[in-house]
This record gives C-alpha cells, sequence and structure tokens, in this order.
C-alpha cells in the first residue's frame, strides 16, 4: 500500500459522495420537507383552512363517521375512519364497497372516501385534488416516472454509498475537533469546507441515524433471502405473522342487520387499558352485520416505535370485547420499529420536529456543499488554463451542471409544485398529475439550463429565482386562500403560519447565497485592479484569475480590502 | 413540550457548554482576548471541565423531564441546534457568541429552578 489509510479514505469519500450527491440532495430535500407533511397537505388545501384548529374529542368525531357511513354505505364490506390528531384536524373516512356478483374482488378498486369536520360531522368542502406532502414523502424514497422498485433500489444505493460517504468522511477530517466551531465566512474553497464540516460534524449523530434506519425501513426489498428462505416465497405469510393487526379478516355477511352497540363504553375500556390514549384509526368490519366487528387501533402519536400495533377487537352488535393485539412485539420486530420510527419521527412533538428539520437541513447543506466543494477543488487545477484563456474540462462543467440542477434546480422545483397547487385551475382534469408535472418542469428547467450554461452568472441567476419563489409563497397563499399570514396567526392555525414562515425563511437562506455569490462575482474586476502590480510579481501559474479564491495570500488581502 | 422550562435550560446548558469548550480552544479564545492570546493551562482545564459539565446537565435536565428515550433524542438535537448557533456567532460576532454564555447559563439554571418548582 503506496498511500496511508487516510488518503485512501479521502479518494474514497471523494467519489462515494460525488457520485450519488445529487440524487441524495433530492432526497434528503424532499426527506426534510417530509417531515411537515400533513402541514404541507393542509396547506395545499386551502378549502380546509377555515376548519377550527380546536381538537375535537374522539368519541364525538367517531359517531359522527359512524352516522356518515351508515347513510352512505350500508352494504360496504368494510369501514375505515382516521380521527383527528394534532396535526390533521380532519376525520378521514373510507370504506370498501361491497363487489358486485360476477366480479372478481378488488378492493383496491372499490375504495371510496370522503372527508367530515369533526366537530359539525358536514363534509369538508370539496378540497382540490392534490397529492400534497405526500407527493414529497414518496419521491424522497421511491423517485417518480419510474417503477417504484427501481426507485427504491436507486435511492438504497444511494443511501448504501452515503454510509460509506459519512464514516470514511470522519475517518478523512483530521481536525474534527480543532475545527469543531470553525466556519471562516468568504475565504473560498476554505469557507466551503468549513460548511461542509460544521454541517457535517455538528448533525453528525443525525445524518448517521438517518442513513442507517432509511435503509432500514426498506430492508425487505433490499435484503429479502431471510424471509425468502423461511417463508419458501409466501411473504403474506411472513408479514401476517410479524404485524398481526394487518390480518385481513371476513367478508361475507349473515344477511341481517342489527344496530351499533354504543361506542361510548368501548372507547372507555380501551383508554383504560392504554394509559388514556384514544384510538387513532376505528376499523369496522360488516357493519351492520351480527357477526360485524369494530377494531380500535391505538394512536402511537406518543411512542417512537412505530410497530405499535396494541388493537382491541369488539363485537359492533353486542359491544363485547372479543380479542386484543398488545404491542409486545418480540425483539427483532420492536428493533424494527425503533429505527423505522427514528427514522419518520412521527412521534415527534413541534418541539423535536423542529430539531430534526434543522439536522435535515444540515444534511441538505452537508451535500450541497460536499458536491460544490468537489467542483471548487477541481476547477483549482485549471487555474493555467484558466489564466491563459482556456475553459475548464468536460468533468468540471458536467459537475458544476449538475450541481446547478441539483442545489438550485430542487428548491425550484418543490417552489413550482406549490405555486402550481395554487395557480392550476381547481376543475383541471388530471390535476394531481398536472401539479407533479410542475415539480419536474421547475427541475428540468433548471438542470438543462445548468447544463448548457454552466457558470457562475447561472448559479446567481437561479439561486435569485429560487429565493423569489420561495419567499412569494406567503403572498401567494395570501391572494389564493382564505386567509393569510396574520389572520392565521391570530386565528392559531399555527400549521399555517408555520408553513409561511419556514418557506420564507427558506426564501431568505437561498437569497442570500445568492448575494454572495453576486458580490464575489463582482469581485474578480476589483481584484484585477487592485493586485495587478502584486501579480506581476508572482510566478505566472499562481490562480490570480481563477473564479474562485484560493490560500494564496495575496488574493486574501485584496479579499479584505474589497469587502 | 414546545417552550417548556426544560427545553430552555437543555438548550441553554448545552450552548453555555460549548462556549465553554470553544474558549479553551486557542482559536476561540484569541477571539475573546485578542489575536495571539491562548488560555493558561488551568484556564483551558477548567473551562474543559465546566464545558462538559454543561453538556451534562443539559442531557441531566432533559432525561429527568422526558425518560431516556425522548431525553436522549432532545439532547442530540439540541447539542446540534447550540453547536450550530455558536458556530455561526463565533464566524461573524465571536465575543458576543462567547459571552452570550453568561446570561446562558443564569437563564438554565433558573429555568431548572422553575422547572423542580413547577414539578
Amino acid at each position: 500500500m503506496k498511500e496511508g489509510f487516510r488518503q485512501s479514505m479521502a479518494w474514497l469519500h471523494t467519489w462515494s459522495g460525488l457520485l450519488v450527491g445529487w440524487i441524495l440532495f433530492a432526497v434528503f430535500a424532499t426527506g426534510t420537507a417530509a417531515y411537515y407533511r400533513e402541514e404541507i397537505s393542509l396547506w395545499m388545501t386551502p378549502e380546509l383552512h377555515s376548519l377550527s384548529p380546536q381538537p375535537v374529542p374522539p368519541l364525538q368525531a367517531a359517531q359522527h363517521g359512524l352516522t356518515y357511513l351508515a347513510k352512505r354505505a350500508p352494504q360496504a364490506v368494510r369501514w375505515d375512519m382516521t380521527l383527528p390528531d394534532p396535526r390533521n384536524g380532519v376525520l378521514r373516512l373510507s370504506w370498501i364497497d361491497p363487489t358486485p356478483p360476477g366480479e372478481t374482488p378488488n378492493p383496491r378498486r372499490r375504495r371510496q372516501s370522503a372527508t367530515l369536520d369533526p366537530a359539525t360531522g358536514a363534509l369538508t368542502a370539496q378540497a382540490r385534488e392534490t397529492r400534497g406532502g405526500d407527493f414529497l414523502y414518496r419521491f424522497h424514497f421511491d423517485l417518480h416516472h419510474i417503477p417504484v422498485v427501481w426507485g427504491r433500489w436507486i435511492v438504497g444505493f444511494c443511501a448504501m454509498f452515503m454510509l460509506v460517504a459519512i464514516v470514511s468522511g470522519i475517518i478523512t477530517h483530521k481536525r474534527i475537533f480543532k475545527d469543531f466551531f470553525t466556519f471562516r465566512p468568504k475565504k473560498g474553497q476554505r469557507s466551503w469546507l468549513d460548511a461542509h464540516n460544521a454541517s457535517a460534524v455538528l448533525a453528525l449523530p443525525y445524518h448517521l441515524m438517518i442513513t442507517y434506519t432509511g435503509l432500514i425501513t426498506l430492508m425487505f426489498l433490499y435484503m429479502p433471502w431471510g424471509t425468502q428462505a423461511v417463508y419458501r416465497g409466501n411473504t403474506n405469510a411472513f408479514f401476517a405473522e410479524v404485524f398481526p393487526s394487518r390480518q385481513p379478516a371476513n367478508t361475507a355477511r349473515t344477511g341481517s342487520t342489527v344496530p351499533f352497540a354504543d361506542l361510548a363504553p368501548m372507547l372507555a375500556q380501551s383508554a383504560g387499558r392504554w394509559d388514556g390514549d384514544a384510538p387513532g384509526r376505528i376499523t369496522i368490519t360488516l357493519p351492520g352485520d351480527p357477526t360485524g366487528t369494530l377494531m380500535l387501533t391505538r394512536d402511537n402519536g406518543g411512542r417512537i416505535s412505530s410497530t405499535s400495533s396494541d388493537t382491541m377487537t369488539f363485537s359492533s352488535a353486542s359491544g363485547a370485547l372479543l380479542s386484543e393485539t398488545r404491542d409486545d412485539a418480540r425483539a427483532a420486530v420492536q428493533t424494527r420499529g425503533v429505527m423505522y420510527g427514528l427514522h419518520a419521527a412521527t412521534f415527534a412533538q413541534p418541539l423535536l420536529r423542529a430539531l430534526f428539520f434543522l439536522s435535515a437541513l444540515a444534511g441538505c447543506v452537508m451535500v450541497a456543499s460536499g458536491v460544490v466543494l468537489w467542483a471548487v477543488k477541481e476547477r483549482q487545477k485549471y487555474a493555467k488554463v484558466l489564466a491563459a484563456g482556456g475553459r475548464v474540462g468536460f468533468g468540471v462543467r458536467l459537475v458544476d451542471g449538475l450541481n446547478i440542477g441539483a442545489i438550485a434546480g430542487i428548491p425550484i422545483a418543490i417552489a413550482a409544485y406549490f405555486w402550481g397547487n395554487r395557480l392550476l385551475p381547481v376543475p383541471m382534469p388530471d390535476r394531481i398529475a398536472n401539479e407533479i408535472m410542475m415539480f419536474f418542469i421547475g427541475w428540468g428547467v433548471s438542470l438543462a439550463a445548468g447544463l448548457i450554461w454552466p457558470t457562475r452568472r447561472m448559479w446567481i441567476w437561479q439561486m435569485s429565482l429560487a429565493a423569489g419563489m420561495w419567499m412569494s409563497l406567503p403572498v401567494l397563499n395570501a391572494f389564493t386562500s382564505p386567509s393569510h399570514l396574520f389572520a392565521n396567526a391570530m386565528a392559531g392555525q399555527w400549521a399555517l403560519v408555520g408553513f409561511d414562515l419556514i418557506v420564507l425563511m427558506l426564501g431568505v437562506g437561498l437569497a442570500s447565497i445568492a448575494w454572495v455569490l453576486h458580490r464575489r462575482a463582482n469581485k474578480p474586476t476589483a481584484r484585477k485592479s487592485a493586485a495587478k502590480p502584486v501579480a506581476k510579481a508572482m510566478p505566472p501559474a499562481m490562480p490570480t484569475a481563477t473564479h474562485h479564491q484560493t490560500s494564496n495570500p495575496v488574493i486574501t488581502s485584496t479579499t479584505s480590502e474589497a469587502t | 413540550m414546545i417552550f417548556s422550562w426544560a427545553a430552555i435550560a437543555g438548550i441553554f446548558f448545552a450552548y453555555a457548554g460549548f462556549a465553554a469548550l470553544a474558549l479553551a480552544m486557542d482559536r476561540h479564545y484569541a477571539d475573546a482576548f485578542g489575536r495571539g492570546e491562548s488560555p493558561p493551562p488551568g484556564v483551558r482545564r477548567g473551562m474543559q471541565l465546566a464545558g462538559s459539565l454543561g453538556l451534562v446537565l443539559s442531557l441531566a435536565v432533559l432525561v429527568t423531564d422526558s425518560g431516556w428515550a425522548f431525553g436522549i433524542l432532545y439532547w442530540l438535537g439540541m447539542l446540534t441546534l447550540a453547536a450550530l448557533m455558536l458556530a455561526l456567532l463565533l464566524a461573524y460576532v465571536p465575543r458576543l457568541g462567547l459571552w452570550a454564555a453568561a446570561p446562558g447559563t443564569g437563564l438554565a439554571l433558573l429555568a431548572t429552578l422553575l422547572l423542580r418548582t413547577s414539578t
């Protein structure tokens, strides 16, 4: 081995990070947004903004749901009710209509749904069709426009590289403790390296956790062999054994009809068993039938493990408790549940969610500064060529273009998605697909422009565009929803207020990057005139004409003059 | 818990702890006391101890308030937040960033006290 261990790790870090950096940035950015998936969905359905944010007792909500379903779908095979929670103020109902005789059962196609105001039991205003935050959530592990399984393999591949990049990065970073709090702005490559180190080191526990647990969430896809060997390909048997509450129920009606037993005692019984927790979901099979059941599933909002499948099943006719499953899952299932839960942070109360969000933003900065750093370093190798008026190599231009298309392109794409949500006509056919199309148009245009003109001007231009699109979202909201930031704050609609404030903050962040780039772009002229006498005295190889500054003392001194 | 006393104590203990650890380093000591200054060995040791104590106190408050599982999650998140804030302040207004640890410690102690009396 000629090279030292650290050098080979540096090589590994550079390439494992660069090759997957752009997809990783897209995954990280949309995954970051997914922490506020419910809030984004709410923002994207302005028709629901006028619902009161006051919590409604579960019993009241559930009874409204039963009344509606009994009228709307008495013959359904199954009813599902998702009760409102602090992050989602509506009562969601869905049901599966019976299969007409002679057709093969296809529950997915026969599924219907409705959304009620839990306080009044009235149907909510017909909300526009949108995937809302769910699109960003799904995109972050499925991608889009390609088969789901491919998307997941690609994301998993990138996540594996990310894990390699994190571990090799820690080894490479010699001054991890010495530079712990160090960020030196306005120093060119030094600043990029500092930003990369700080965003990586200061949120390191998060980065390791999120990458590793991300792989775990899809482990049945990536490593199916254990299951295949034991269950001989019968994956349904495997899942039924691991997740007992997901078993399908019987679907044959007896023919007679009985009224529903009182719901209140069932809820009281479950609250007693579950330390006062309310159910999050109520599933009713064969409603109205004497053999019908009513299953309460515990709201696992407050716990880290997401396997929590505590359920209580009652006879819907007599109200008697039929069976109960406890979350006494075995260690392996429990472990996976904790990993999954940590990754999705469904348990997180507002403050903890904000902390996760912040760490995830640091992750975005880490990936972005990492790929930019590669280009900045590589460009310096062309200092002589550039000084002679030549161009940098194809590789650098390609990386520059992809960097623009990812780092400016993804924010533009997400903002375009939000803008599309509000500006596309509400009754539009295929509205959901068109909204998503806006995301890809924004991204595609940014990427194409970046690849064709991978210049600093393009960086500034696209960053400014992204900043403008994000910062104006609160204004857009004021014009295209029943309310605006200040009225929402007065009404206590904190989810909407939070959305506006966060997009504003991200917009300001993008704008400040654009501003820094702009100021530095204007400097070379100032630098040339100021540094002329010095430049003559220096050997010609000194990078006086590079676009990025180096640790060259002459340039640093002119930097401090210019600022 | 969004703005609980435990959260305030947790974040400011972490911040003060990191600031003390920073003061034990040549670069940031020089930020506070002028170019070329480096901390005397006793001060360095003391700052390292005080800094570690700050981080431990932050963990202790959060674990007492939310239990081990959540306490550690909160703690790690707050360490990240506190360190990011300190790094940013050190980059632009280093003195302010370091001296802010003094009122920060006071606030953390006050919040701990209020937390104890309120429970």
